[in-house]
């Protein structure tokens, strides 16, 4: 991942003058930050602010919103980067993420991933940066 | 469904409490709307044919210009942009265009939801 020298909040540089990103942490995730998403986005499928429809779903409990978990990912690389440097992201979401998850955003080779703590990658991303 | 709006600095604050970082407010102007509750549920629901107690969001794509401005009208425009079964999953794909006052691309993002197991 490279982008403009202009921007140097946080990350380390890499000798040939391109940016790499660190791991960064995010959470828990709580339920009052699952409704404030909601209340925010609009979107207040009860899979997300009301247990009981969660548990009757199969699920342990309601789950976090998968734009909130792509939120979260998009706001570790924000921290390093700056909001100018994304140009695209590609997220995949492949587990839920419950209150109480602690995430992790790990960079990978083209982006981050964002990883419980038990290891279960929760989402992962691929982000084009670059000046614009 | 098309819809203009404005970017209002309450959901945007809104935003910056639910991510709860200092790069929070930075985050939330790239991010401040999810294309398929824009229109409100139906547009996922009656827009894709999915059974919303089934139906999972499996990805979600963004192609940024710039970020949102607090206070700024915007147009969005949001479709079907596909719909098409794999195997047991059915899959839905959404597209939801944010243009500003002079028409410009702020953002365009792609929603993609799974059915799993639909049987139909």
């Amino acid at each position: 991942m490279t982008q403009d020298d202009s921007v140097t909040n946080g990350e380390s540089a890499a000798p040939d003058g391109s940016v790499t990103l660190g791991e960064r942490t995010r959470g828990p995730v709580t339920r009052v930050q699952i409704a404030r998403y909601a209340g925010a986005v609009g979107d207040f499928n009860p899979v997300h602010v009301d247990d009981e429809f969660a548990r009757a779903s199969g699920l342990p409990s309601v789950i976090a919103h998968g734009p909130l978990t792509v939120t979260l990912a998009l706001d570790a690389v924000v921290e390093q980067l700056g909001p100018q440097a994304l140009r695209s992201a590609e997220a995949r979401l492949s587990a839920p993420v419950f209150p109480g998850d602690e995430l992790t955003v790990v960079p990978t080779a083209d982006g981050v991933e964002v990883r419980k703590a038990d290891g279960t990658v929760a989402a992962t991303v691929r982000l084009e940066t670059g000046t614009r | 469904m098309e819809d203009d709006l404005t970017v209002s600095p309450d959901v945007l604050a809104a935003l910056v409490r639910a991510v709860g970082s200092p790069a929070g407010a930075a985050t939330a102007a790239l991010v401040p709307y999810f294309g398929a509750a824009v229109g409100g549920e139906s547009t996922a629901v009656d827009g894709l044919g999915l059974d919303l107690s089934r139906a999972l969001l499996a990805g979600i794509d963004y192609d940024w210009r710039r970020p949102f401005a607090p206070g700024e009208r915007v147009h969005v425009r949001v479709t079907v942009e596909d719909v098409f079964r794999k195997g047991a999953n059915q899959f839905g794909l959404l597209a939801a265009e944010f243009t500003d006052a002079a028409g410009d691309l702020v953002q365009r993002q792609t929603v993609t939801f799974i059915e799993r197991g639909s049987g139909k």
